[in-house]
């Protein structure tokens, strides 16, 4: 019986023995690296950049910092992230900068010819603010303001709202009611009037 | 029948007076005020209407009326359909200038009268002593008390201002969309009266007897509200 007391205490010590050092070997092994890296400081590290604007601001340089005036915190808050360049303006081509022909813009534009007013059809307007109606629903923009509802299919977003700046100080929710009429009164007044010339 | 020299010039005055004015009357309105019996009249073309308010602005600036009343109101209805179609109505609530005037008939000074030359409902604000019978009595529900004279006060088609100017009503020139047409019913070649032959036109509670001179073109999107 002594014996096989013998041979296990001996197994556990011999265990124990091979443990502590795997142990110190791992440990050691650790630390070496350092080393390595001091002698590799010399060579390019590529580092990944994980901010997708980065590159379009370099040359739209202040459109991001104008853009969080309307969609910084408050949205940031509300999406649980930052609102990047490519949500909004997608399919941005090869031929990007020559005139930039497919990325998607908002530009204003309305469905009936004025003066000076970009015209677009139905469908056109449509898919511009279709992305835009993902946050700010049809719903949500009825009770905020029953003009929403009569424009959809007859003008883009930014025939009255400043997207890139400050929305609260610029846009037409920020314009006391005087002003507000007015820019019904511009346009309806244009387009009706090209109207009574037979455009 | 004798025919004194007084009524020879009355008469030939008189002759002068209208062949000079109506030369000129298809141009101005100051020049109509004068000449012979008018009868203004109003037509507010709901289906062009787009709620705007640029009336009711426009009119508060001409003849001074002050926030928290209004002579002329537009009210909307709606929403009507869904997403991307939506729509809503509008209305024109204001003085019809009844021909037949209830205000004009409970007014016991007089300060609510009819001016025959133009068939204008007015109000002589000094002659008004505040008793509000007009208030009542108008079945449009259209007068108020003007907080600054404190006497009855509602829409007289700007008679003592722009239409004194020889200048359409200010709401008729402020309206991007010409939904409103302003002249004399009296006058079968004036634009109202072919405006009002050419349309689907109807007025509001004729069935009272009131008469009102303001007529309203349908929208076409649904029932008259009337
Ligand atoms: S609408 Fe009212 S205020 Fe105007 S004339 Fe008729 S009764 Fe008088
Ligand atoms: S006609 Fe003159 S007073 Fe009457 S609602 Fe229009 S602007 Fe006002
Ligand atoms: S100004 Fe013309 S379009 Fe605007 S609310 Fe008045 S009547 Fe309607």
């Amino acid at each position: 019986m002594d014996n096989v007391k013998l041979a296990i205490t001996t197994l556990i010590n011999a265990l124990l023995i091979l443990c502590i050092y795997g142990f110190s070997s791992t440990v050691s092994a650790e630390t070496s690296p350092p080393n390595k890296a001091e002698q590799n400081s010399t060579r390019h590290v590529v580092t990944y950049n994980r901010d997708s604007d980065y590159k379009c601001t370099q040359c739209h340089k202040d459109a991001k910092q104008a853009l969080l005036g309307t969609h910084g915190e408050e949205v940031t808050k509300e999406l649980g992230k930052e609102l990047k360049c490519v949500q909004c303006h997608d399919s941005i081509s090869a031929e990007h900068r020559e005139n930039s022909p497919k990325v998607t813009k908002y530009s204003a534009a309305q469905s009936k010819a004025g003066k000076n007013k970009h015209q677009l059809n139905v469908d056109s307007i449509l898919s511009s603010t279709a992305n835009c109606n993902e946050c700010h629903t049809p719903e949500k923009l009825q009770e905020q303001n029953w003009t929403h509802d009569v424009h959809a299919k007859n003008a883009t977003c930014s025939n009255c709202h400043v997207v890139h700046a400050d929305g609260e100080k610029q846009g037409i929710q920020a314009k006391p009611k005087k002003q507000q009429i007015e820019f019904c009164v511009e346009c309806h007044q244009d387009f009706n009037s090209t109207d009574d010339q037979g455009e | 029948m004798s025919c004194t020299r007084r009524d020879l010039l009355i008469g030939t005055g008189a002759i002068i007076f209208t062949t000079g004015i109506t030369s000129v009357s298809s141009r101005t309105l100051a020049a109509v005020m004068s000449d012979g019996k008018k009868r203004y009249g109003m037509v507010f073309d709901s289906s062009a209407c787009i709620g705007c308010t640029k009336c009711t602005e426009a009119c508060r600036e001409t003849n001074n009326v002050p926030e928290g009343v209004s002579r002329l109101e537009i009210t909307r209805s709606g929403p009507i359909g869904e997403h991307p179609d939506v729509k809503y109505r509008f209305d024109r609530t204001s003085c019809q200038h009844c021909d037949n005037a209830p205000c004009v008939h409970v007014c016991p000074t007089g300060a609510a009268y009819k001016d025959q030359a133009t068939g204008i409902v007015d109000v002589e604000a000094d002659k008004c002593v505040g008793c509000g019978y007009c208030l009542v009595a108008c079945p449009y529900q259209v007068r108020f008390f003007h907080p600054e004279t404190g006497s009855a006060d509602k829409c007289n088609f700007c008679r003592d201002t722009n239409l004194k100017a020889g200048k359409l009503p200010a709401c008729v020139l402020s309206c991007p969309t010409n939904a409103l047409v302003f002249g004399d019913l009296n006058d079968p070649d004036s634009e109202i009266n072919k405006v009002i032959a050419n349309n689907t036109v109807y007025r509001n509670k004729v069935e009272l007897g009131t008469q009102p001179k303001l007529y309203k073109i349908a929208d076409g999107k649904g029932e008259i509200k009337r």
